[in-house]
C-alpha cells in the first residue's frame, strides 16, 4: 500500500489481514477486504477516475457514495460486465477488473480531449443549436461515439436477478442514528419493521464517526427482531407506500443472485436518508484532488485513507472547520480554510480550535493549479475587488458547501418541499400520508434531538396516528450562491455533464425561466448522478439571474429511480425460457414426434406445420392443406376458448351477448355466434353450443377467450345483475381434436365411433356426446376449414392418445396432421374471417357481410345502437372481399396499401391475409376494401414498400362458394 | 432452504379439482352441501372438510359465487358431483383436467415471496387469489404446515420454471 493508507485505527470498514488485488484502467492495484473502488485507489495516490462527459476533462474521485458524478466505471466480474457503476459504490473483490468509461485510447491519454479546445464554441443548448442541417439523424452516430458513458454487453447477461414481495409496518430507509431510533421506537409499539441500509454496515455516518455510539443500537434493532437488510438502497417509493429496493448480495458465488428487487409494501415509510454534501462553486473547481470535505473525512475515518498531505478547504458552512479538525487528527495538513462567509456570518464555537495556517474569510478560490491533479490554488476576497489573492500549495482542495437534505423520497411521495433560508438547503415541508421524513433528510442535524424526534414519528405512525412535527433547524449559516461571477476559468456546476455557471446564465438569458426547462436544456440534474450535487447550486444560480427567490425558482420533480438500477434487476427472473408464460399443449410431445415446428400463436405454443424432410414451414403446410382437402387431416384446437355457461337466463343472456338468438338453439344444436363491443365492433366470434335447458357450451377464438368471459362477467356484474347466470372458464379443462376433410368419418368410423355421428345422422353445427376409444368426448360437427369436420373435445390430457389412435387410421387413408398454418391457407380459400388478422378496432359485422344477422334481430345486443346510427351504415365503409394477383402467381403481401396511386395517397384499403393455394392454384387473398361488395371485378393497385401490384377484387368465397364439401 | 426438515415442494396430479358455482352462498345450493360433509367457508377463507389421516378435501373460497374444492377421492368426488346435478341454483365444475395443485410444506413456502406479492404471509386458513410468476393463482394454507396452489395447467411449465430459479430444492412432479 501507498503512503495515503493511514494506520489502524483508522479505516473501520477494512479487514486489513484481507488482501486484494484488482485493476484499474489495466494497472494492477491492491487493497484490503471492504475496500471500495474508489478508496482503494486514492489509497493508491491515483488521481485521475475518469474524463467527465462532454469535453473528456480529466477527473478525480470527488464524493464517497452514490452522488459520485465523476469516477464512473464498468467493472468486470468472472468475465462479466457491469456497466456506469460509481467507484465509490464498488467493494472491492479479488480479480476485479474497473475500466474508466468514456474515454479512448486511455485514460490518460484520451483523444476526446481534444474538444476541451473548442469548449467556448460549445455552450449549453449547442447541440439543439447546431445539429439541424441536414438532420440530426446525420450527425447522431458520431457523437454518440464520442459521447456516453459505459459499454453494455451484446452478450446475454449471465447474472441471476431475484424479486421478493414483503409486506411491514413500517419500513425505515437509512440506518443512521435517526433512522435506527426509528426502528428501534416501532418495534417496541409492536410493529414488524424493516430497516434498510445502503453501506454494508448500520450507523450512516456515525459507523465511522461514532462507532462506539452505534454499537448498542444495532444490538437493539437485532434483538427486537427488525428485518435488516444491508447493500440495500431504496430506490423508488410508490403508490400506496410500495418501496423498491436494490440489495447487492455481497461476493455471490458465480451463478448465485448478485442483485435482489425487494417490493416492500409498507403501512408506513419513515425517510432517514441523510444528505449530501454540496460543493462550492469556483474556477476550475473539476480538477482531480477537489473533493467533497465529508467524502475525505469518511475516506480517512472509515477506509484509512489520506486523499491529500495538504489540503484547502473551500468553505460555506461551520460543519468545514469540524472537518478541518478531524483530518488534522489524522495527519493531514490544514493549509487553509477559504470561507465564503463573512466573519460574523460564521458560528464561533464551531470555529474553535481551528488547525488551518490561514483562516480567510469573505473569501474564495480564485483559481486552482494544475490540470491532472491539484498542485495548489490562489485564494482572495469575495467580491471580485482585485483585492490580493493568496497563493496558497496544497494537493487537495475540499468543498463544504453546505448539505442538502435528501428529500427525493418524501418527493417521490407527492411531498412538498420548502426553502431553508438560513442554511440554503430545501427541507420536507411537513408530513406526507404515511410517509415521514427524519433526521438529516428533514432538515434536523443535531443527534439527540434527531433520535428523539425520529422515535417520536415512528411511535406515533404505529399507533395510526400523525407523525409530529418538528421544524428543520438546518446546519447554521451557508450562503445560497458560492458562485463568483467576477472569477475568469470554467466554474463547473453540474461535473458529471460539463454544465458550467455560465451555461445556467446563458440559458436564464435565452429565456428559460423554469427549472425544469433549464436542466433539460443544459442537462444539469440529468446522468447517473441526478445532480445531487448539483442542483441546489444550479437552482442558486438561477435564482440569482432570474431575479426570483430560491424558493420561487424551486426544484426538479424527484423522479425514480434514487440510484441507477440495472435492466436486469427489473426483469429478475424473466429472462430466457422464462420470459412470459406461453400455454402449452398437452400433447406437445406427440406433435414433437411428428415432427411438428412450433412458433407462438397468441401467447400458445403451437405447431406452426410438420415439415418432413426437405420441407419449410410454408410448403409443409402447403402440403397439409392440399392432403387435408383430398383426404384427411387432424388438427390441435386446444386453444379454442371455451367457457359454460349455466342458469335459468343463460339463454336471454347468450341472447344479449351475441349477434344471433342462441335462446332458442335446441340442445345438442349450436351456432356461430358473433360477439361485439358496445361501439358495435367485432369483439370475437366461435359457437356456441347448447348442453341442456339451462346450459350452454362457447367456445370464443384462441386468443378470445380471456377476453370473452371478461367481458360475460363485466356485463352480468354491471347491467344485468339480477339475470341468474354462471360463467366459467374451462379452456384448460378440455383439449380439442379436430378431424377435417373427406375421409373424416371413416376415421372415425374406423375408431368404432357410433353411427350416430355419421354425417347423415349428425348434422352440421350439431354437438354430440360420444365415447372414441374408451374417452368420453363431446363432438361438435363444425368446421373451420370447409371440409366435413369433427371437434373432438376430451378431457384435457387425452389428446395425445386420440391423436395417435386416430393419425394411425388418417395416415392410412392418405390423411396427416396440419398445422395452424395450412389451417390458415383452408379458412382463408374459404373466405372465412380470422378475428384480429381481418378485422381491426373498426370492422363492424356488415363489413365482413354478416349485415343481414344484424337487420333480422329485432332484440336489443350489444352493440346494436350503435350499428343502428348513421356512421355504421356508411357505404364507403370497409368491406371484406377477395382478391387476387393480375397474373395469378404473385403472393399479395399482407399490409399491402390499396390506393390508385403510389403512397402517399389517399388509401382505399389493405390486404389482411394471403396465402397461396394449392386447391385453387394459385395464390389468393382478403382484403378489406372500401365499397368492396360493390367492385368486385374491379382491377386496383396495392402497394407495399414501394412496390406495385396489380390485382382483380372477387367474392371472397374462392373455395367451394356453395360449401358442399361440408358433409364430406 | 433445502436442508430443513420437512421442506418439500410437489405437483400433486392425483387430485380432484371442481369449481362450486352458486348463486348465493345461503341457497339452495349451499345447503346441499353440509350433509355432504361440506360448506363453503367464509370469504378470503379456506376450510378442511375430510376427516380421515392424510386425505385431502378442502374448500377454498375464490369468489361470491365460487368456491374451489379439492379432494383426493374420486369416489367422493363423483359422489357430490351426482348429488349436486339436481340442484338448479347452482353448478359443479369439474376442472380435474385444468388445473394443477402444487403443495409446499416447511421453508419451501419462503419462496412465494419471491413470486407474488400478494402471497408473502399466508396465515392458517386464509386464501389469496392473485398473480403469482406473472400467473393466476390461488393459494390456501389450510395447517400450519401445509401450503396448497391451484393454477392453470396451462401455465405449470413456466410456474415450474419460475419457482426452481427460487428455490434449491427439487420438485417432484
Amino acid at each position: 500500500m501507498s503512503g495515503f493508507r493511514l494506520p489502524a485505527p483508522s479505516g473501520s470498514r477494512l479487514n486489513r489481514a484481507v488482501e486484494l488485488s484488482f485493476t484499474f484502467d489495466g494497472r494492477a492495484h491492491r487493497a484490503f477486504s471492504g475496500d471500495t473502488i474508489a478508496s482503494a485507489l486514492l489509497a493508491s495516490g491515483e488521481r485521475l477516475a475518469g474524463r467527465s462527459f462532454k469535453l473528456h476533462r480529466p477527473r478525480g474521485i470527488f464524493s464517497c457514495g452514490v452522488e459520485e458524478p465523476n469516477a464512473i466505471v464498468d467493472v468486470m466480474r468472472d468475465g462479466r460486465r457491469h456497466p456506469n457503476a460509481r467507484a465509490t459504490c464498488v467493494e472491492v473483490e479479488e480479480g476485479l477488473a474497473a475500466e474508466p468509461v468514456n474515454c479512448r485510447p486511455s485514460l490518460r491519454f484520451d483523444a476526446g480531449a481534444l474538444t476541451g479546445l473548442i469548449s467556448s464554441l460549445v455552450p449549453a443548448g449547442f447541440y439543439y443549436k447546431t445539429f439541424k442541417w441536414p438532420s440530426w439523424r446525420f450527425f447522431e452516430p458520431s457523437i454518440r461515439r464520442m459521447a456516453g458513458l459505459g459499454r453494455v454487453e451484446l452478450t446475454a447477461d449471465r447474472d441471476r436477478y431475484d424479486e421478493v414481495n414483503v409486506s411491514v409496518d413500517v419500513a425505515v430507509i437509512g440506518a443512521g442514528c435517526s433512522g435506527l431510533a426509528a426502528a428501534i421506537s416501532a418495534a417496541e409499539a409492536g410493529a414488524r419493521v424493516l430497516l434498510m441500509s445502503s453501506a454494508p454496515v448500520l450507523g450512516g455516518t456515525l459507523a465511522w464517526a461514532d462507532a462506539q455510539a452505534i454499537a448498542p443500537l444495532a444490538s437493539k434493532v437485532r434483538d427486537l427482531g427488525v428485518q435488516v437488510l444491508t447493500r440495500t438502497t431504496a430506490f423508488g417509493l410508490y403508490d400506496h407506500n410500495l418501496v423498491c429496493a436494490r440489495e447487492f448480495l455481497a461476493s455471490p458465488a458465480t451463478g448465485a443472485v448478485r442483485e435482489r428487487l425487494w417490493k416492500i409494501r409498507a403501512g408506513s415509510v419513515i425517510a432517514a436518508a441523510g444528505a449530501f454534501e454540496r460543493p462550492m462553486v469556483f474556477p476550475d473547481n473539476d480538477r482531480p484532488g477537489v473533493m467533497l470535505a465529508g467524502a475525505a473525512d469518511k475516506y480517512a475515518h472509515a477506509y484509512g485513507v489520506a486523499c491529500g498531505r495538504r489540503a484547502v478547504i473551500a468553505a460555506n458552512c461551520d460543519r468545514a472547520y469540524a472537518v478541518a479538525r478531524s483530518l488534522a487528527a489524522r495527519g493531514i495538513e490544514i493549509e487553509a480554510i477559504v470561507d465564503r462567509r463573512k466573519e460574523s456570518e460564521v458560528d464561533a464555537g464551531a470555529r474553535s480550535g481551528a488547525v488551518a495556517k490561514h483562516v480567510l474569510f469573505d473569501s474564495v478560490i480564485r483559481a486552482v493549479r494544475g490540470a491532472r491533479g491539484v498542485r495548489g490554488c490562489a485564494a482572495g476576497p469575495a467580491d471580485s475587488s482585485g483585492g490580493r489573492a493568496l497563493s496558497l500549495d496544497c494537493d487537495l482542495i475540499l468543498s463544504a458547501g453546505g448539505l442538502t437534505p435528501a428529500v427525493h423520497l418524501h418527493s417521490q411521495a407527492g411531498g412538498k418541499l420548502e426553502w431553508l433560508q438560513e442554511s440554503a438547503m430545501f427541507v420536507p415541508a411537513g408530513a406526507h400520508a404515511g410517509v415521514a421524513s427524519v433526521g438529516a433528510c428533514a432538515g434536523i442535524f443535531e443527534r439527540e434531538v434527531a433520535m428523539e424526534h425520529a422515535a417520536a414519528v415512528a411511535a406515533a405512525m404505529v399507533r395510526g396516528e400523525l407523525a409530529p412535527m418538528l421544524p428543520a433547524r438546518g446546519i447554521g449559516r451557508s450562503l445560497e450562491n458560492t458562485h463568483d461571477a467576477g472569477l475568469r476559468g470554467k466554474q463547473y456546476v453540474d461535473l458529471q455533464n460539463d454544465v458550467t455557471a455560465n451555461d445556467i446564465k446563458l440559458a436564464v438569458r435565452e429565456n428559460y425561466r423554469s427549472v425544469e426547462l433549464v436542466k433539460r436544456y443544459t442537462t444539469t440534474g440529468m446522468g447517473t448522478d441526478q445532480g445531487k450535487t448539483s442542483n441546489v447550486n444550479a437552482i442558486a444560480i438561477m435564482a440569482d439571474q432570474t431575479r426570483l427567490s430560491t424558493a420561487e425558482v424551486g426544484t426538479t420533480k424527484f423522479r425514480p429511480p434514487f440510484v441507477p438500477i440495472s435492466m436486469g434487476l427489473i426483469a429478475s427472473r424473466r429472462a430466457g425460457a422464462l420470459f412470459r408464460p406461453l400455454k402449452r399443449l398437452t400433447a406437445q410431445e406427440w406433435h414433437q414426434q411428428c415432427g411438428g415446428s412450433f412458433e407462438e400463436y397468441g401467447g400458445w405454443w403451437r405447431p406452426a406445420s410438420y415439415p418432413r424432410p426437405g420441407e419449410s414451414v410454408e410448403s409443409a403446410a402447403r402440403r397439409e392443406a392440399r392432403m387435408t382437402r383430398e383426404a384427411v387431416g387432424l388438427f390441435d384446437g386446444s386453444p379454442l376458448g371455451k367457457l359454460e355457461v349455466v342458469g335459468p337466463d343463460a339463454g336471454r343472456f347468450l341472447d344479449l351477448m351475441y349477434v344471433g338468438t342462441l335462446s332458442t338453439l335446441a340442445v345438442g344444436r349450436s351456432r356461430y355466434g358473433l360477439l361485439l363491443h358496445e361501439s358495435g365492433v367485432i369483439a370475437d366470434d366461435g359457437v356456441v353450443a347448447r348442453l341442456g335447458p339451462r346450459s350452454f357450451w362457447v367456445t370464443t377464438s384462441s386468443g378470445g377467450a380471456e377476453r370473452t368471459a371478461a367481458a360475460f362477467d363485466e356485463w352480468l356484474q354491471c347491467e344485468y345483475p339480477d339475470m341468474k347466470v354462471l360463467v366459467t372458464p374451462v379452456t384448460s379443462s378440455w383439449d380439442n381434436v379436430t378431424l377435417a376433410g373427406p375421409k373424416a368419418w371413416r376415421v372415425l368410423e374406423a375408431a368404432g365411433v357410433s353411427p350416430q355421428l355419421s354425417p347423415a345422422s349428425c348434422a352440421h353445427m350439431s354437438l354430440r356426446n360420444a365415447v372414441i376409444d374408451g374417452i368420453e368426448a363431446r363432438v361438435l360437427r363444425a368446421s373451420f376449414s370447409g371440409e366435413l369436420g369433427y371437434e373432438i373435445y376430451v378431457p384435457a390430457g387425452s389428446a395425445a392418445a386420440l391423436f395417435a389412435r386416430l393419425h394411425a387410421i388418417a395416415a392410412a387413408l392418405g390423411g396427416t396432421p396440419y398445422g395452424v398454418e395450412a389451417l390458415q391457407i383452408m379458412r382463408v380459400e374459404k373466405g372465412y374471417i380470422h378475428i384480429g388478422t381481418d378485422t381491426d378496432g373498426t370492422t363492424l359485422p356488415g363489413d365482413i357481410g354478416l349485415a343481414s344477422g344484424v337487420a333480422k334481430k329485432q332484440a336489443n345486443f350489444v352493440g346494436r345502437r350503435s350499428l343502428l346510427q348513421p356512421a355504421s351504415r356508411d357505404p364507403d365503409r370497409l368491406q371484406l372481399v377477395g382478391l387476387i394477383a393480375a397474373d395469378k402467381r404473385t403472393l399479395l403481401p399482407i399490409g399491402a396499401q390499396i390506393a390508385k396511386t403510389s403512397p402517399p395517397s389517399a388509401g382505399e384499403g389493405y390486404i389482411t391475409s394471403s396465402v397461396h393455394s394449392d386447391a385453387l392454384g394459385y395464390p389468393v387473398s382478403l382484403v378489406m376494401l372500401a365499397r368492396g361488395t360493390e367492385r368486385l371485378g374491379e382491377t386496383v393497385r396495392a402497394f407495399h414498400l414501394g412496390k406495385p401490384f396489380t390485382a382483380t377484387v372477387v367474392d371472397r368465397r374462392f373455395f367451394d362458394p356453395a360449401g358442399s364439401r361440408l358433409n364430406g | 432452504m433445502g436442508d430443513l426438515p420437512n421442506s418439500r415442494m410437489s405437483v400433486d396430479s392425483s387430485m380432484r379439482i371442481a369449481s362450486l358455482r352458486y348463486f348465493d352462498p345461503h341457497g339452495a345450493f349451499a345447503a346441499a352441501l353440509p350433509p355432504l360433509g361440506l360448506a363453503i367457508p367464509p370469504p378470503l377463507r379456506c376450510v378442511v372438510a375430510g376427516s380421515a389421516a392424510g386425505s385431502i378435501d378442502i374448500l377454498a373460497w375464490r369468489s361470491p359465487t365460487e368456491t374451489v374444492w379439492i379432494c383426493d377421492s374420486a369416489a367422493r368426488f363423483d359422489g357430490l358431483r351426482r348429488a349436486l346435478a339436481a340442484t338448479d341454483d347452482g353448478c359443479l365444475v369439474d376442472q380435474t383436467h385444468g388445473r394443477r395443485l402444487i403443495r409446499l410444506r416447511g421453508a419451501a413456502a419462503r419462496s412465494l415471496a419471491h413470486l407474488g406479492s400478494g402471497f408473502a404471509e399466508i396465515g392458517i386458513g386464509a386464501v389469496r387469489i392473485g398473480r403469482m410468476a406473472d400467473i393466476a393463482v390461488l393459494a390456501c394454507r389450510p395447517d400450519a404446515e401445509e401450503w396448497l396452489l391451484v393454477l392453470d395447467r396451462l401455465y405449470l411449465e413456466h410456474f415450474v420454471g419460475c419457482l426452481k430459479t427460487v428455490t434449491p430444492l427439487e420438485m417432484n412432479i
